[in-house]
């Protein structure tokens, strides 16, 4: 999921100047927040999500269409080039055609049907496998309790 | 108890006007817009304390209040609770009317809930649907541990998780037909009750998401190809689950966050209870039962049967809703402007959660 970089540093920073800062009492605490403002204020115009893996996903994809016998769009059999936003948007095109196989196949009930099925279900696995390699564990125990113990106080 | 709840509820009938926006963050506006509101509707008298916002709760904001105000003559004085449905919350716009009239008419049956008092489906009050019930003592255990592993001793395990099983069967054996809850929406055709639900889910996704996602498709082709029938339809909580109830040495006080709940089939309830969501590493679902522990126990309580294939299914269904509720998080904080960076959080878990309905629904083959 490539959520947009430049709404999740707005968030960050909307989240730190509204809901984290006036509560913080320590002057010393407060100035090295207002830093992380600073810094996330600064790096948003530098950074971008890392290209290769989309522009692998994207390949991939093409591949697996071109094997499914699914004509792609002139400009879909061209090298992968393209900004970070024009691939995510390539990445979301290709998935929309691969939507479009899986309901045709799945109207059919031959064994060639089956099998280029199971290709692109191989392949929405295979997906998400290689992107658990960015997904960490997620803190919901102590974002959930405030930062405290595992369990939320009464309401 | 049920006409008095009525009575309350009509007392606060939507009113016209232009909402004005509502900031969770804001509790000093969202205090003085409910007690004008409450002056108006209630009691010209009434008074409210300073509100303090949870932690908990993903889509609707929660705040706790002390308040007075005049009944029958009498002065009342109260720690109560306001939920509100955010306006930029993952599945806006809210109504809280099913929540609140669930939770009224099951008042005195054996599910533990809290009393409600007042509720508006209308923005026009305070910004945002909301509905205010009694403040439980009581504390909510949660599904994520900080090391993943078990939320308790075997001893609160078998105590809470009685309590907990328990309290479901109450709901689902609870006779909804002819009270106010039969209005609470949801199928009411054995047949179609699955089909109806995967439908409701898919059309979720697709207002949040231009996006189509391969596995989420064919999870929903699957889910639509395998659909059970009911063998009852019952209230179906629609987020029953360890970290939605609240205990007090031991007891579980209430059963809370009721604003999914339909009508449906109850084996819903109990494959939501078996995703791994809500157990990390522990071998019981939500941190209770084995699957088979869980099927027993409730059947014996409830008096219907169901086979763990049963809840196979409706665990792979509970997998894709979780999914769609992730993608229904990062479509509110992207381009409805919702900045609870837990919605951020959700949607970059997005293909751990994927991978999870897929194994769900292999399970479930």
């Amino acid at each position: 999921m490539n959520m947009s970089l430049d709404r999740l540093l707005e968030a960050m920073m909307a989240t730190l100047r509204t809901d984290v800062i006036p509560h913080v009492g320590d002057p010393y605490a407060r100035g090295q927040a207002i830093g992380v403002v600073d810094l996330l204020n600064n790096i948003g115009a530098r950074i971008e999500w890392a290209r290769a893996p989309i522009a692998e996903a994207v390949e991939e994809k093409r591949r697996l269409l071109r094997e499914a016998g699914v004509a792609l769009p002139a400009a879909r059999d061209e090298p992968v080039a393209g900004t970070t936003a024009d691939l995510l948007a390539q990445r979301d095109q290709l998935d929309m055609l691969i939507c479009e196989k899986l309901e045709s196949l799945s109207a059919r009930d031959d064994a060639h049907a089956r099998q280029a099925l199971a290709c692109l279900c191989q392949h929405a696995h295979d997906e998400l496998t290689l992107q658990m390699q960015f997904v960490r564990k997620p803190l919901f125990a102590e974002i959930a309790s405030g930062g405290g113990a595992d369990r939320s106080s009464g309401r | 108890m049920m006409m008095a709840y009525k009575a309350q509820a009509e007392i606060i009938s939507p009113s016209a006007g232009q909402a004005r926006s509502f900031d969770p963050y804001d509790g000093e506006t969202v205090r003085e817009r409910l007690s004008s509101h409450l002056r108006r509707e209630v009691d010209a008298s009434f008074e409210i304390g300073p509100l303090r916002r949870y932690t908990v709760g993903f889509s609707w904001v929660t705040y706790g209040f002390r308040a007075t105000w005049r009944e029958n003559g009498r002065s009342v004085e109260r720690d109560l609770i306001l939920r509100a449905g955010p306006p930029r919350g993952i599945f806006a716009p809210y109504r809280a009317s099913p929540e609140f009239t669930a939770l009224g008419a099951l008042a005195g049956s054996g599910v533990p809930v809290p009393r409600v008092y007042w509720f508006s489906d209308d923005s026009a009050a305070i910004g945002a649907p909301f509905f205010v019930c009694d403040l439980v003592p009581g504390e909510a255990p949660i599904p994520w541990t900080r090391d993943g592993g078990p939320a308790f001793d075997d001893a609160r395990r078998e105590g809470l998780g009685g309590q907990f099983v328990a309290a479901l069967a109450a709901l689902h054996r609870f006779k909804w037909e002819g009270t106010p809850a039969a209005a609470i929406g949801g199928s009411m055709d054995a047949t179609r009750a699955a089909i109806g639900e995967v439908t409701r889910w898919a059309g979720l996704l697709a207002m949040g998401s231009p996006r189509r996602i391969p596995m989420l498709e064919i999870a929903a082709r699957w889910l639509r190809r395998n659909a059970p029938s009911a063998r009852r339809i019952s209230i179906v909580h629609g987020d029953y689950r360890i970290g939605n109830f609240l205990e007090a040495e031991g007891r579980i006080t209430a059963i809370l966050d009721w604003e999914l709940v339909h009508l449906g089939d109850p084996a819903e309830d109990v494959g939501w209870i078996c995703l791994q969501a809500w157990r990390g590493r522990s071998p019981y679902m939500c941190h209770f039962f084995t699957r088979e522990e869980l099927r027993d126990r409730y059947a014996l309580l409830s008096g219907i049967e169901m086979s763990l294939a049963d809840m196979a299914y409706w665990e792979a269904f509970g997998a894709y809703k979780l999914a769609v509720m992730h993608f229904g998080a990062v479509h509110c904080f992207e381009e409805r402007g919702f900045d609870d960076l837990r919605m951020a959080g959700m949607g970059l878990q997005i293909p751990r959660v994927l991978l999870q309905v897929e194994s769900a629904m292999e399970r479930a083959a």
